[in-house]
């Protein structure tokens, strides 16, 4: 059980930390797209 | 001959013979589906389908889950193959706007903060003493996204997708009766009546929005090739929308597709609600787990919130934190409406809107990561 709450909390802390630092590339991404083709 | 009538009027009796207590308890729970889904309008698409699969499997000698029997057929076919919830995904795809995000691309991020109960209620899940691919299925009920919920416990934890489905789209159903008490609750009434600066409108061009779903489909594929059936489907009916092209493809994937899909998808979850595999106290754990989920999810949004608002010298409503879930865009009503309730001059559904997108893309950015590292971790 600890075994598994111990990968557990690998794949929490990857998982939450993955998914800031993904959203946070769409959210540059994004911008540049705003900034490369305005409207 | 009279024995012959006998056992003809046995066979007219034997759905009552084998009726159990367990059968009838679930035949109220397909009749209560049905209930919430006709009467109170709650996610009536999904639960009206789901309560009648329940209803079906559990009239006794039904033989629909048998091997060759239909709803097995559908299920094998759709939900086992994974199919069922990607195809959903572009129909959600060709259905979304991600417009609202170019006007302020920094909201983005409130779509991981609400996240954050999938992983808390990953960890919880296993504490409570699940194995750890039944905790990842229980934990994706906070990525309040029904396709979500199904792709990830079909492949961790089929015998759990009955329980994991149901209470994923109830508790969606529920977050406008769940979100405003929490939401008050952390944040002071100073804070709910800020008015946010109105956003600077910024019209994406036509080649930005054409652009966003390949690049997001690439880089967000690189780096999570687990979750692209998820992302690269719902990126995919996106771009069919913003092609302005394919007109009769993107209204194929919103409208046909996405109706029989959700039609056979809701029946199929129906039918894995046997009695005998859906009675059990684990059920229980993972509704209440779930609940707890989304709990977490709105309070993470919220604080992140009021985090965002002293870093942006009080330009910031932390309402709009309880919109970074992926219930679209029931969320960013909800902030609009709790907003307004505070104070009528606030306008907030823009950038809540905003946050509820990113809330669609964290759900399954969320999912494709933890797939990606549980795959990582050679556990898939």
């Amino acid at each position: 059980m600890s075994g598994e709450f111990g990968i557990g909390v690998v794949v929490a802390v990857v998982g939450a930390g993955g998914t800031l630092v993904t959203l946070g590339l769409v959210a540059v991404l994004t911008t540049v797209l705003r900034r490369l083709f305005p409207a | 001959m009279i024995e012959g009538f006998i056992a003809a009027l046995g066979g007219l009796v034997h759905g009552f013979a084998a009726l159990t207590p367990g059968h009838v308890l679930m035949l109220a729970i397909g009749c209560a589906l049905l209930y919430l889904g006709i009467s109170r309008g709650l996610e009536p698409l999904l639960l009206l389908p789901i309560g009648f699969g329940a209803i079906l499997v559990n009239i006794p000698g039904n033989g629909l889950m048998d091997p060759g029997g239909v709803l097995r057929v559908i299920y094998d076919a759709g939900v086992a193959s994974e199919i069922f919830p990607v195809l959903i995904f572009l129909g959600i795809g060709a259905m979304t706007d991600f417009g609202p995000l170019f006007s302020d691309p920094k909201l983005l991020l409130f779509g991981a903060a609400g996240q954050l109960g999938i992983f808390a209620t990953l960890l919880l899940a296993i504490a409570f003493g699940f194995p750890l691919r039944d905790s990842v299925a229980i934990g994706i009920i906070g990525a309040m996204d029904g396709p979500t919920a199904i792709f990830v416990s079909t492949k961790y934890a089929p015998h759990l997708l009955g329980a994991v489905s149901v209470a994923a789209y109830s508790y969606m159903s529920l977050v406008p009766l769940v979100q405003p008490p929490i939401m008050r609750a952390l944040t002071t009434k100073e804070e709910r009546r800020r008015v946010m600066p109105p956003t600077k409108s910024v019209e994406a061009s036509r080649r930005a929005r054409v652009i966003f779903p390949i690049a997001i489909t690439i880089v967000g594929g690189l780096l999570a090739p687990q979750g692209v059936p998820l992302l690269g489907t719902l990126l995919l009916g996106n771009l069919l929308r913003e092609a302005g092209v394919v007109e009769r493809l993107r209204a194929a994937s919103q409208n046909e597709i996405a109706n029989v899909v959700t039609l056979l998808l809701g029946i199929s979850i129906g039918a894995t609600m046997q009695a005998e595999v859906f009675l059990r106290t684990e059920t229980l754990i993972v509704f209440g787990l779930g609940f707890v989920a989304i709990v977490l999810d709105t309070v993470a949004g919220v604080l992140f919130g009021k985090l965002y608002g002293v870093l942006s010298g009080g330009r910031i409503n932390p309402l709009i934190g309880a919109a970074g879930i992926s219930a679209y865009p029931m969320a960013a009503r909800v902030v609009q409406q709790v907003g307004q309730r505070e104070n009528r001059k606030s306008y907030l559904l823009m950038p809540a809107m905003a946050a509820n997108t990113g809330g669609q893309l964290g759900s399954i950015v969320a999912a494709s990561i933890m797939l990606a590292t549980l795959a990582g971790l050679g556990i898939v």
